[in-house]
């Protein structure tokens, strides 16, 4: 399981042992090639590109004709060289038009394919990967990255394509006007480079650490905010001004560090672009006047010179970028390559258990989390037999909702037995195991659309009596007729007017609406004050039939309707039996029980 | 860009916002200025009864208000002394700018003159002045470059500093609701985007102006028909331009919008995979995402066909300005009234008049953009401060000896709701709490107990009834003086990053060491802070994560005590504790109350079964009043009924699995 941090690409630019990473840049590459669909769109752009170099190449060319037949005063002439360029206009327009959109369409067509299948592979994860924070996480990674690829996708892979097409067949006409002329521009470029490489080096840690002091001022105003109350009370508005003030000075004086590191590559790579057009007009003029080259060529190269100065000194920066938009594909496409959940396996029809009288059988079950040293069950064993109901308590830490998620086979291969209705969980087939198996969780989840939709999770078969007798079962009915469109109501729409408890209750009539073996309820009614809870789970008993039930709960007053109580702890199970027969034993149970109930005896017995 | 760095930049997001604009606090355009307008309006008008606002004029005209002097007046007074420096500035940096772009052209026209007529000296010349040109572009360019950006980070500095101070002097209302993820946003975000009109975008629009200006004036005496050629085709392009982007912006628009839908279908998709798995609804919420894909995908396709015809319209119109104007000028030169360096100069000069007609409307837009965040701003500074609001005498009129006779806290009758159109939170409470009396707030959560804390701290003031503090009604006290009497601990602890020492010596500025040693005593924190690695120096707050709520509580108290108020308010000290820090918390009150008169909130009953007095709140209203043992004796009672049903525990507020707590 990939259990790992995502690495952080801030932090790989510290470690100097980044060779890691460097080595994920090809194979980032590779798999962005196989993945991108529509290669015939990409490849017809880039022959496209090289048309345009051409073209580009034969503006500079007429301009030179078009200038030296205005010197020489030759109207004829001239008029030819201008008309070729009002041509050239037009065809590099035209060539533009359709490079654009063929590269276009493949950018997005190849950004909806990278989306769908990332969707894909994250429906068919173990829901065990997606806890709080890597839920953020992944949604990060396919809104924030995912602009970082479409970055690449559309303008800087097309800019890599492009730009030296175009500066190869500028390069090769300007040696054709004047070769000398080319060859010292050149010389001149590595150089350009080098120097705005060392003006530009501070300024990435710099303005990573004007940000930090941004950040760390945005903190103190967070704490300012949420502690407010104390604040006032405590007379500490000055304090805190003054702390937010230190942090802001801080923040300015990061400032302007950056900014005197941009005005000095402003400086230096000022000068350095204008330093190529002294050199040209000055030798240039030169040639002109001896006659070596016309005044055309002289403007030409020029205006080719444009042409390749500007994307060669912009070319460090473009693979910057890549490099950059290369690392968040990388997050991206390790969401692609997380490990689904295993397919196939004993169906229901054809397990022999189907027809064993066992619904949950554990015996010497270990698990631990991936990633954690410490067990969470160690040596589990327990057995539920059909249609009975029952409860697992313990105190909290215990390893019991570690057990409705195995049984659920959100997790994999746990040493030991586990078994429903006869079958190894890992024989199961997934999609089958939990169509016998309902479970509502502590927090449960109720999917964007009408209470209908979510009571009947699918299920177009239910019909209406059904589901109202499920949502009367456990007290939802009469709130959901109070509502204006009923059971119609958009879930989204109530939003706070629907309780933590409602939510609770609401999800109880799902799992109950759902035609399963087996309930599972993982603190789902724990929302509830003590006496609605009683009395639902009292209720559910009536509906549930023979189906098999296991309640984890903390409050011990609403699990009387059990028919028997496993008590865990430390992962295992310590005791078992009845209310009555654990209370006489008086274990971990009793402690419990005495716990929740009050060091004083209960007046008037609201327990009993 | 710096804006991956940024995603630090704010640990807290405000509400509702995105990761998306959480990443890049900086490129948050402020595509809808409006929620935080109407805040600022609910902030200054959301009293009861107050004015209602002069017509609705925050509709989409709001922009084009901001637009104009009027905002750009705000944009000054925000700036306050540094305007003038500002100014002076960006005026020394567009002279610059200036006399670099025509020094380009007229020194390229000289030397190209100087070829065609084989004029060596003049060539010479020439290049030496380009050689000075170099040398002025590689200093007082960047140097007035940089004196813009130093002068406008201050500016920034100093708008954020004033919106904090005025935020920790708004009152309370202001921080309920989403308020206070909108105050982030102010500090952050809107700076952000106020910033750019004075660092760049009001710089760049002089730049540009003053540069076409001068580019058209240096043409017009070089050769008034190119000049015309010109400035005609720019504005072509410039039409051209505006055309093509509003179209692209509104598709793009509708972009945003279906990614942003993608995102929340994505969302529910990982948030409810749980269930999605339990019930088998993988294909289902599948095929609702593919969906969601390609509902993107069709706008984005439009797009790119909209940008590839901006792009060929473009190229076809920079490409025809260059070949008309060399077809111009060439036609001019054979008839011998235009000097090729004439024809190059012109050249040359289009650039910035075609420049500004392009780029300055979308530089206008992002400064109305830019601008409207400066209303923002300049509209939370015009919210009155919590002092100016109420009628309050200035302070210092007490001392504390002024307490002792008057002996207790009476509220009668009083009537409170937080919102005009919200339920009533008080309805005709009253209550009267003793001089050193110890007595307990109870009551279902909801019941207003916590707002009485509130009125009590001068938070709010009560729609009806009267509240008298120490024999004085509240409202004659000053704020400062008010709440120099009243020591808090918060139902959460809010300790502030800092050390140990330092969070308890916020109760009392200045504090010395044995004083705090001895708060921390008296609140039975001392020998669980003396027990870590670095005592009273251990951090809290990031990276302090050793210091569990129920510790937190205590630290709380010992800020509490070293203030040493005569009025001790504390909201649900026990709630969150393990049973092991609650002994010590009880142990601690009967100390930390003594000599004090105290307000409690509790929720586990357990706490307060010592109280000298319960009062039980229900709905509003003081409903039972009496001991512990009395109260329980009652038959039918409330506090009777509360007492069975914590009987069974912690009411699920506290309860927390292990498995909440997944691998990472």
């Amino acid at each position: 399981m990939v259990d790992t941090e995502p690495p952080d690409p801030t932090a790989a630019e510290h470690d100097p042992g980044s060779l890691k990473r460097l080595r994920t840049v090809p194979r980032t590459v590779v798999h962005l090639w196989r993945l991108l669909p529509n290669r015939p769109l990409l490849l017809s752009s880039s022959g496209l590109a090289v048309l345009m170099s051409l073209s580009g190449v034969a503006g500079a060319h007429f301009i030179r004709g078009l200038v030296d037949a205005a010197i020489a005063r030759d109207a004829g002439a001239a008029l030819g060289a201008g008309l070729l360029l009002g041509g050239i206009t037009g065809l590099e327009s035209l060539l533009g038009w359709s490079e654009r959109r063929l590269f276009g369409r493949f950018s997005e067509r190849a950004m909806a394919d990278i989306r769908a299948r990332c969707g894909q592979r994250l429906v068919s994860v173990s829901p065990a990967f997606h806890v709080d924070k890597h839920t953020s996480d992944h949604v990060s990674r396919l809104t924030n990255d995912m602009a970082a690829v479409q970055e690449l996708a559309s303008e800087n892979l097309r800019s890599l394509v492009r730009q030296p097409l175009a500066a190869v067949g500028a390069l090769a006409y300007l040696g054709h006007l004047d070769w000398q002329l080319t060859v010292l521009v050149f010389c001149l470029m590595p150089v350009l480079l080098a120097v705005g490489e060392r003006f530009s080096r501070p300024i990435s840690s710099q303005s990573r650490a004007f940000y930090e002091t941004l950040s760390a001022a945005a903190q103190v105003a967070q704490d300012s905010i949420s502690g407010v109350e104390v604040i006032r009370i405590f007379g500490a508005e000055n304090l805190m001004a003054r702390r937010y003030r230190r942090e802001v000075d801080e923040s300015v004086r990061s400032a302007r560090a950056l900014a005197r590191s941009l005005a000095v590559l402003w400086a230096t790579s000022g000068a350095m672009a204008l330093l190529p057009y002294l050199v040209v007009f000055g030798i240039g003029g030169y040639r002109v006047v001896q006659g070596v080259m016309t005044a055309g060529s002289l403007l030409a190269f020029v205006e080719l010179l444009n042409l390749v100065a500007w994307p060669t000194s912009e070319f460090p920066n473009l693979i910057g970028r890549i490099r950059r938009n290369l690392a968040a594909a990388a997050r991206v496409f390790e969401v692609m390559d997380l490990p689904t959940e295993r397919a196939g396996g004993i169906m229901a029809g054809s397990s022999a258990g189907g027809l064993s009288e066992v619904a949950i059988n554990c015996s010497g079950l270990e698990f631990s989390y991936p990633g954690r040293q410490n067990p969470v069950l160690s040596g589990l064993s327990f057995e539920v037999r059909r249609g009975e109901t029952v409860a697992l308590v313990g105190p909290s830490g215990c390893g019991k909702s570690t057990v409705l998620k195995l049984l659920l086979g959100f997790y994999d291969c746990p040493a030991g037995e586990l078994r429903v209705l006869g079958t190894h969980v890992v024989h199961w087939d997934l999609t089958d195991l939990r169509r016998q198996i309902a479970y509502v969780q502590q927090v449960p989840y109720l999917f964007p659309g009408t209470i209908r939709d979510n009571l009947l999770c699918g299920r177009e078969a239910v019909s209406d009596e059904h589901m109202v007798a499920a949502a009367r079962a456990v007290g939802v009915h009469d709130f959901v007729l109070s509502l204006p469109d009923g059971y119609e109501t958009e879930v989204g729409e109530l939003g706070a007017r629907l309780s933590a408890g409602q939510r609770q209750r609401m999800a109880i009539a799902r799992a109950l609406l759902k035609d399963a073996t087996v309930l599972l309820l993982d603190e789902a009614t724990s929302n509830l004050d003590a006496e609605s809870e009683r009395s639902l789970l009292e209720g559910l008993r009536e509906l549930l039939h023979d189906r098999t039930c296991l309640i984890v709960a903390h409050r011990l007053s609403g699990l009387r309707t059990a028919s028997r109580f496993l008590v865990m702890d430390n992962g295992t199970v310590v005791e078992s039996g009845t209310h009555k027969e654990l209370l006489d034993r008086a274990g971990l149970y009793a402690r419990l029980y005495r716990e929740q109930s009050h060091p004083l005896p209960a007046p008037g017995g609201g327990s009993s | 860009m710096p804006g991956c760095t940024g995603s630090r930049a704010t640990p807290y997001p405000p509400r509702g916002v995105g990761p998306r604009e959480r990443q890049l606090p900086s490129t948050r355009i402020a595509q809808d200025p409006q929620p935080s307008r109407r805040a600022a309006r609910h902030l200054r008008e959301g009293r009861c009864g107050g004015a209602r606002p002069k017509g609705s004029a925050l509709g989409p005209g709001c922009l084009r208000g901001s637009m104009g002097w009027a905002g750009l007046k705000k944009l000054t007074r925000l700036m306050g002394k540094l305007f003038p420096l500002w100014a002076l500035a960006v005026l020394f940096a567009t002279l610059c700018e200036l006399v670099l772009k025509l020094a380009v052209a007229h020194l390229v026209k000289g030397l190209l003159d100087a070829t065609s007529s084989s004029d060596v000296p003049l060539l010479r010349q020439t290049l030496w002045q380009f050689g000075g040109l170099l040398a002025f572009a590689a200093t007082l360019l960047p140097l007035s470059n940089y004196w813009v950006a130093r002068i406008g980070h201050d500016i920034s500095g100093h708008i954020r500093k004033t919106v904090h101070e005025h935020i920790q002097k708004l009152p309370l209302r202001s921080f309920r609701g989403s308020h206070g993820g909108e105050f982030i946003s102010w500090l952050t975000n809107d700076v952000a985007e106020a910033e750019k009109a004075y660092l760049s975008l009001m710089g760049n629009l002089a730049k540009g102006a003053v540069v076409a200006v001068g580019a058209i004036v240096y043409m017009t005496v070089l050769e008034w028909r190119m000049a015309g050629f010109v400035v005609i085709t720019a504005l072509l392009s410039a039409w051209v331009t505006m055309r093509y982007t509003s179209q692209v912006h509104r598709i793009s628009a509708t972009v945003q919008e279906r990614l942003a839908a993608l995102t929340t279908v994505l969302r529910d998709l990982l948030t409810g995979l749980a269930e999605i798995k339990a019930y088998n609804l993988e294909k289902r919420v599948l095929n609702k995402y593919t969906a969601a894909v390609r509902e993107v995908l069709t706008p984005a396709l439009a797009r790119v066909d909209r940008q590839a015809s901006f792009s060929a319209a473009s190229t076809f119109m920079s490409y025809g300005t260059l070949v008309g104007t060399l077809g111009v000028a060439s036609w001019l030169a054979i008839g011998g009234q235009v000097s090729i360096g004439v024809t190059v100069a012109c050249v040359e000069l289009r650039n910035p008049v075609v420049q500004l007609f392009t780029s300055g409307g979308y530089t206008l837009m992002s400064l109305g953009a830019s601008l409207a965040a400066v209303d923002r701003l300049a509209s939370v500074l015009n919210v009155p401060q919590e002092d100016h609001e109420l009628t309050r005498p200035l302070a210092g009129v007490a001392d504390k000896d002024q307490y002792a006779p008057a002996d207790q806290i009476i509220m009668e009758d009083v009537h409170f709701q937080y919102d005009c159109e919200g339920p009533a939170v008080l309805a005709g409470l009253s209550l009267t709490v003793r001089n050193g009396e110890v007595a307990a707030l109870v009551g279902p959560s909801g019941a207003g107990k916590t707002t009485v804390f509130r009125l009590l701290m001068g938070f709010y003031e009560p729609q009806r009834g009267s509240i008298m503090v120490f024999g004085r009604p509240l409202v004659s006290w000053s704020l400062e003086e008010l709440r120099s009497m009243i020591a808090l601990v918060p139902q959460e602890a809010s300790l502030f990053p800092g050390t140990v020492a330092e969070n308890i010596a916020f109760g009392k500025p200045g504090a010395t060491m044995p004083e705090i040693v001895a708060a921390a005593k008296t609140a039975n924190a001392h020998h669980i802070i003396a027990g870590w690695e670095c005592g009273y120096e251990t951090l809290v707050g990031e990276g302090g994560s050793q210091i569990s709520g129920g510790q937190g509580q205590l630290i709380a108290m010992a800020r509490a005590v070293i203030k040493d108020a005569p009025i001790l308010l504390m909201d649900e000290p026990t709630s969150a504790l393990d049973t092991v820090t609650e002994a010590l918390v009880k142990d601690a009150l009967q100390r930390v109350t003594a000599n004090r008169t105290t307000l409690v909130i509790a929720h586990r009953l357990s706490t307060i079964e010592e109280a000298d007095r319960i009062l039980v709140v229900e709905a509003g209203r003081v409903v039972e009043e009496g001991k512990h043992a009395e109260l329980l004796s009652r038959a039918g009672g409330r506090y009777r009924k509360l007492h069975a049903d914590s009987f069974w525990g912690l009411g699920g507020r506290s309860v927390v699995s292990c498995e909440t707590v997944l691998p990472r």
